[in-house]
């Protein structure tokens, strides 16, 4: 009987690895561990999502849950009202460190809400869930019927195309850091880099206002950023080497100390409401990078009280 | 004329006590009274008009949020409250070194209403805690109110002092009378009672829906102007129900002297919800689809074991945020946290 169970194990093992070609870390930490195998976990949370039944998926006893930076049981929050999952799927996956993300609509009884979806898988089991809602009320600016798919964020890169995982991380941040030194010089951005907030085209759109119809890369150069007074609590969760995507969490914040903003043409911006008083944002940012260029951005945003924290670091 | 020795000594030790009692600068430890409360709250509103926290007798391990969220004391509001509005309600507790505060704010010229607890220990504070409701209309309407509701300031005859126990009670009450509401609870409300909320009177003041357009779809579905009704109707009504949970209830200040108590509270709605049916049958609709909190300091007047007179000071927070001092646990509890 013990022998029999044995083999069970080995042959389950075997099952799971044989189409694999990824890290031996990861095998040891989670079986098997490859792109289908965690899109399928992703598949299968939103099953039980619209079932209002976490115990349908393989929870890790010490799982955490948060839900906009607040931790939450499986069950609560939104657990408790989405009705339907959207035709706009976005994935990306990070086998190396067993990280898988999502970007997508689900609708909250029968309204149609942008998430953003991280989940840890450890020992075939999922260990952490990290969600941001941008739900369509007044402030997060939501319009997940503008949400289209975008190819490029699916293209796998040939290798010649891909950087490290350490290079990955440090250009996504360089993004972060050229905001928060009001320069493009230090942000390697393709000339025809285009960014998606909450739906909205707001880098890159000829239909756009006139600062969205600039590329982020001359948006960065105008030095508008000074008004954001701090990027903190970066981290990049999710590594997909393959794609060239980094799936970036962190804070925008703005003290309110900012009236005014000299830009690099020499005219004076009067910095507007809400960004006049304490306000952040908690955002979910997903970057493609290839060549060692950033193309494409995506981002999940919404409003959240001044200073807060997102429930996974240390304070 | 022949001194009493002990009649000075009795005297001065009464004095130094009164002054020390009034005069928060101190470092006695002796009972900051209500003067000496309310001059913590004046000497905190002139410091963070001067975005200068070292203005304050602060202690080291001094504590400070805004919104839930543990900042630096000289950050969030700090750097941008411009000036003190006209409306000023304060609410002393000195058994518990507990001071409070309701009033409207200039945040960089735009008005605003600022609920602030202040713990006093040692005649320094060791706690700040704050909401600052970014709504306009509603510090403006506070303003025009002219003033606290008289029974805020109303002092209570000590023969009919409640307890603090029992003060605390009866609040608890509101939250657990409105948590999923079914209208069948006893509640302990005066005939006269109404209720405030960022300014606005939410009982006993009718909606003006003559210029409400409604779409075809809607055009039989029952409505209730829930503001029309009184404290104790509106949860006779059996209304709230989608109010799915109350908690982290906390009742930081207990104003014996006044009846009032001061509470610092989450109304969390899961949105699971969409429509109630009230107490005399009636199925309405609920515009709630999504989990949403509101954040809220809660004022309670009470005479004689009811519910006088209520002013809150809200704004939205994350679904399930925490205070900040509460314990994950205590935090999404709906138990009262004395």
């Amino acid at each position: 009987m013990q022998k029999d169970l044995a083999s069970g194990i080995i042959i389950f093992t075997l099952y799971f690895t044989i189409p694999g070609t990824l890290s031996k870390r990861v095998e040891a930490q989670t079986g098997q561990c490859d792109r289908d195998y965690l899109n399928g976990f992703i598949d299968q949370y939103f099953e039980a999502l619209v079932a209002h039944d976490p115990s349908l998926v393989p929870l890790a006893k010490t799982v955490k849950f948060t839900e906009n930076g607040q931790v939450l049981e499986p069950g609560d929050g939104m657990w408790g009202c989405a009705s339907a999952l959207g035709s706009y799927r976005l994935y990306f996956a990070d086998p190396e460190a067993g990280q898988v993300g999502f970007f997508g609509i689900v609708e909250e009884n029968g309204h149609p809400q942008i998430l953003a979806l991280r989940l840890k898988i450890e020992n075939m089991q999922i260990s952490e869930i990290e969600t941001i809602v941008a739900r369509k009320v007044h402030g997060t600016m939501a319009e997940p019927e503008k949400l289209v798919d975008q190819p490029i964020f699916n293209e796998t890169l040939a290798f010649s195309e891909r950087s490290t995982r350490e290079a990955m991380i440090a250009i996504a941040n360089s993004y972060f850091e050229g905001l928060e030194q009001e320069t493009d010089t230090i942000t390697p951005f393709d000339p025809n880099c285009t960014r998606i907030e909450n739906g909205t085209v707001t880098a890159n759109n000829p239909e756009g206002d006139p600062i969205h119809r600039m590329t982020a890369g001359e948006q960065f150069a105008t030095g508008f950023s000074r008004f954001i007074t701090d990027i903190r609590e970066r981290r990049f969760p999710v590594v997909d080497e393959e794609r060239g995507l980094v799936y970036a969490i962190i804070f925008f914040d703005h003290a309110g100390t900012v009236k005014t903003v000299e830009l690099s043409d020499g005219f004076t911006m009067t910095v507007p409401p809400p960004y006049d008083t304490p306000y952040t944002y908690l955002i979910g940012e997903l970057f493609k990078i290839k060549n060692g260029l950033i193309h494409r951005i995506e981002a999940v945003l919404l409003p959240v009280p001044y200073g807060m924290s997102s429930g996974w670091v240390n304070n | 004329m022949r001194i009493n020795p002990v009649t000075v000594v009795t005297t001065i030790i009464l004095l130094v006590t009164i002054i020390a009692c009034q005069s928060p600068g101190n470092d006695t430890g002796q009972l900051c009274d209500r003067d000496c409360l309310n001059g913590f709250i004046d000497q905190y509103l002139e410091a963070i008009q001067s975005h200068d926290p070292s203005l304050l007798p602060l202690t080291e391990s001094v504590k400070f949020t805004e919104n839930g969220q543990r900042l630096m004391p000289g950050d969030g509001l700090w750097n941008t409250l411009s000036e003190t509005g006209s409306y000023k309600l304060y609410i002393a507790d000195p058994e518990a070194g507990q001071a409070g505060f309701f009033g409207t704010i200039r945040e960089n010229g735009t008005p605003a209403i600022l609920a602030l607890r202040l713990k006093i220990e040692k005649n320094k504070i060791s706690e700040i805690e704050t909401i600052v409701a970014r709504d306009e209309e509603g510090a403006l309407n506070l303003e025009k109110l002219g003033g606290p509701h008289s029974s805020f300031l109303d002092t209570i005859p000590v023969s009919e002092h409640a307890s603090r126990e029992e003060l605390i009670r009866i609040a608890n009450m509101y939250f657990t009378g409105l948590e999923c509401n079914n209208g069948k609870g006893t509640y302990p409300f005066t005939e006269n009672c109404n209720r405030i909320e960022n300014g606005k009177q939410t009982t006993n003041n009718p909606s003006d829906w003559s210029n409400l357009e409604r779409p075809d779809s809607l055009e039989n579905v029952p409505m209730v102007d829930i503001n029309a009704l009184g404290c104790k109707e509106q949860f006779e009504k059996g209304f709230f129900r989608f109010v799915s949970r109350i908690r982290d209830r906390r009742f930081v200040a207990i104003d014996q002297e006044r009846g009032l108590v001061l509470t610092f509270v989450f109304f969390d709605h899961a949105g699971n919800i969409p429509e109630v049916t009230l107490s005399d049958g009636t199925t309405i609709p609920i515009g709630v689809s999504r989990p949403f909190t509101w954040e809220i300091s809660e004022l309670f007047k009470i005479e004689n074991g009811l519910i006088r007179q209520i002013e809150a000071v809200l704004g939205e927070a994350p679904y399930g945020m925490n205070s900040g001092w509460s314990s994950w646990e205590d935090g999404l509890s709906s138990q009262p946290k004395l």
